[in-house]
């Protein structure tokens, strides 16, 4: 019995000894197992600290690197080592020391899982353009995650360049683009004037031709006696030359506008005469008194019949102006000075000046003062048209003393200078 | 020979009335004949009929302009004197067109100085050519 007992006791001893010798095998294994798994992990960890294309680095409380994975060693340039070997570790990526001063702050009002961006330079001298966050692992360690945006922010900065290039450019081209629209409007425009005026031409010349009709027709009705008695011969005469003149006109205006102008000299003074000849009788209904000063010896070169025209335009309204105003001893004065190879002639009047108002408009198209019947607003833009695109000169406007003057500067000419 | 010769027949030929009554009417004081008229065929037909000497025509009219009804009359060699008028300036392309370079021409308005000299050159150039004619036949 004793011995049935001592045996079973044995073999459930046995049992028990086996039991635990498999349980604590299992628990080696599993302990093994679990070895190799932290290991594993911890391999994993590291390859990817190591190995990200995120910049990783840790710095312990001394300054020295404590991590400095690949991503830092391409970026920078620097390895572990070479950092280690300085003494400021901080001044080899921060050479401003309001910089690393920044950067300690940073360690110690610490802010973690939040980009700040930074500008470090690299081992050859390039400044970079990071972004880095501070991350504290579980063990409470602190290690700062990177990136490296230089080149992104360099792209961004090219790309803001050449938007804002690209901007002016357009603009550039917008305005260059409206500015050759009027021009060609303005050429359009003169072209379509020319035609008219050339239709027109034939129109006025038909009256004109009338005119001188009957001119031909009372010279050979009259009979001489009356004709020498009445002086008529010369009365006949300047009819004729009035109406050649308005014929000559219209032509010259058509020329104007056809492009085919001619060019030739003559002595200004004359030329200034024949220009007051043909509004005489407007002087003289009111008793404009017309006062010269011109050196008869300057010669003008250039398109005579369209400054002719111009003097024309000026006189008539100077003459227009005294007349409305109803001034006394109305007085339009001419004069001409020669300067720095242009001339200068200047028309003034004394009948009060321009208006502010007026003065700013007056040689816009289409702008007058005068009654609808008497104008339509196109002589003075005419004269500037024709002064400063035709001839390359320069007319202007201004209050002198008691009324309005008149500037036209020409250049004297000599050249024939063909407007393309 | 700077005078006129009464002798000779004149044809007037524009289309705008005023000037054309007040033109023959200038011409009759100059010359015993002057016929007129207002469109290139009324022209011609007056040509045909009477054979006038000097023929002065505008350049614009209705049905025969002046131009093709003098190179239709100068084909004919009669010998007669020519004066085209016109209200362009420009009118040596549209002579050359019909073959009328050597025709005189005068542009309106035209002055009677102009008129009258011209008229009188074209008397001369007439009398010239009516002596080579004669002498030819």
């Amino acid at each position: 019995m004793a011995i049935t007992v001592m045996v079973v006791l044995i073999v459930l001893l046995l049992f028990m000894l086996l039991y635990t010798n498999v349980k604590l095998r299992q628990k080696i294994e599993q302990a093994h197992e679990d070895k190799q798994r932290l290991l594993k992990s911890e391999q994993k960890a590291s390859w990817l600290i190591e190995n990200s294309p995120v910049l990783y680095d840790a710095f312990d409380e001394n300054g020295k690197c404590t991590l400095w994975n690949k991503e830092c060693e391409k970026v920078f340039g620097w390895t572990i080592e070479e950092i280690n070997a300085h003494e400021n570790t901080l001044a080899l990526f921060y050479p401003d020391p309001k910089d690393q001063a920044a950067v300690i702050d940073s360690f110690v009002n610490i802010e973690f899982n939040k980009y700040r961006e930074w500008h470090p330079v690299t081992k050859d001298g390039r400044k970079l353009t990071t972004l880095w966050a501070n991350l504290k692992l579980p063990s409470g360690e602190v290690i700062n995650a990177g990136l490296d945006v230089t080149e992104l922010e360099n792209a961004k900065a090219q790309l803001q360049k050449l938007n804002d290039t690209l901007q002016m450019q357009v603009k550039q081209e917008v305005q260059k683009n409206k500015k050759q629209q009027i021009l060609m409007m303005e050429q359009a425009k003169f072209a379509q004037m020319g035609e008219m005026i050339q239709n027109i031409a034939h129109q006025w010349r038909q009256p004109l031709a009338e005119i001188n009709s009957v001119v031909l027709l009372l010279d050979t009705l009259l009979p001489d006696s009356v004709k020498k008695e009445r002086n008529i011969e010369k009365t006949l005469d300047e009819i004729e030359q009035i109406t050649q003149y308005m014929s000559k006109t219209i032509d010259d205006f058509g020329d104007f506008f056809s492009k085919n102008k001619v060019h030739t000299c003559v002595n200004l003074q004359e030329m200034i005469d024949e220009s007051l000849f043909m509004v005489k009788g407007d002087l003289s209904s009111i008793l404009t008194k017309v006062v010269k000063e011109i050196n008869p010896k300057f010669e003008f070169c250039g398109y005579v019949s369209e400054l002719k025209q111009v003097i024309v335009i000026i006189v008539k309204n100077a003459n227009d102006a005294l007349r409305e105003k109803k001034i006394e001893n109305a007085r339009i004065k001419i004069d001409a000075y020669e300067e720095d190879g242009n001339y200068t002639i200047r028309i003034s009047d004394n009948g009060g000046g321009i208006e502010p108002a007026t003065m700013t408009k007056i040689f816009d198209p289409y702008f007058t003062t005068k009654h609808q019947s008497k104008g339509r607003g196109i002589g003075l833009y005419m004269a500037k048209m024709i002064i400063e695109e035709g001839m390359q000169g320069k007319l202007s406007v201004r209050n002198k003393d008691d009324g309005a003057e008149f500037t036209i500067v020409l250049p004297k000419g000599g050249e024939v200078n063909e407007r393309a | 020979m700077s005078e006129l010769n009464r002798k000779l027949r004149v044809l007037f030929v524009d289309d705008e009335p005023a000037i054309r009554t007040n033109y023959t009417l200038a011409l009759q004081n100059m010359f015993d004949t002057v016929y007129q008229a207002s469109d290139g065929e009324e022209a011609y037909h007056i040509y045909e009929q009477y054979h006038p000497n000097i023929l002065i025509v505008d350049i614009n009219l209705p049905k025969l302009n002046g131009l093709a009804l003098l190179q239709k009359i100068s084909q004919e060699q009669s010998g007669c004197a020519m004066v085209v008028m016109s209200a362009h300036t420009d009118i040596d392309s549209r002579l050359q067109e019909y073959n009328l370079e050597d025709i005189n021409y005068l542009v309106k308005p035209i002055s009677r100085k102009i008129f009258i000299n011209t008229l009188k050159k074209i008397t001369q150039q007439y009398i010239k050519k009516r002596t080579l004619l004669q002498e030819q036949k």
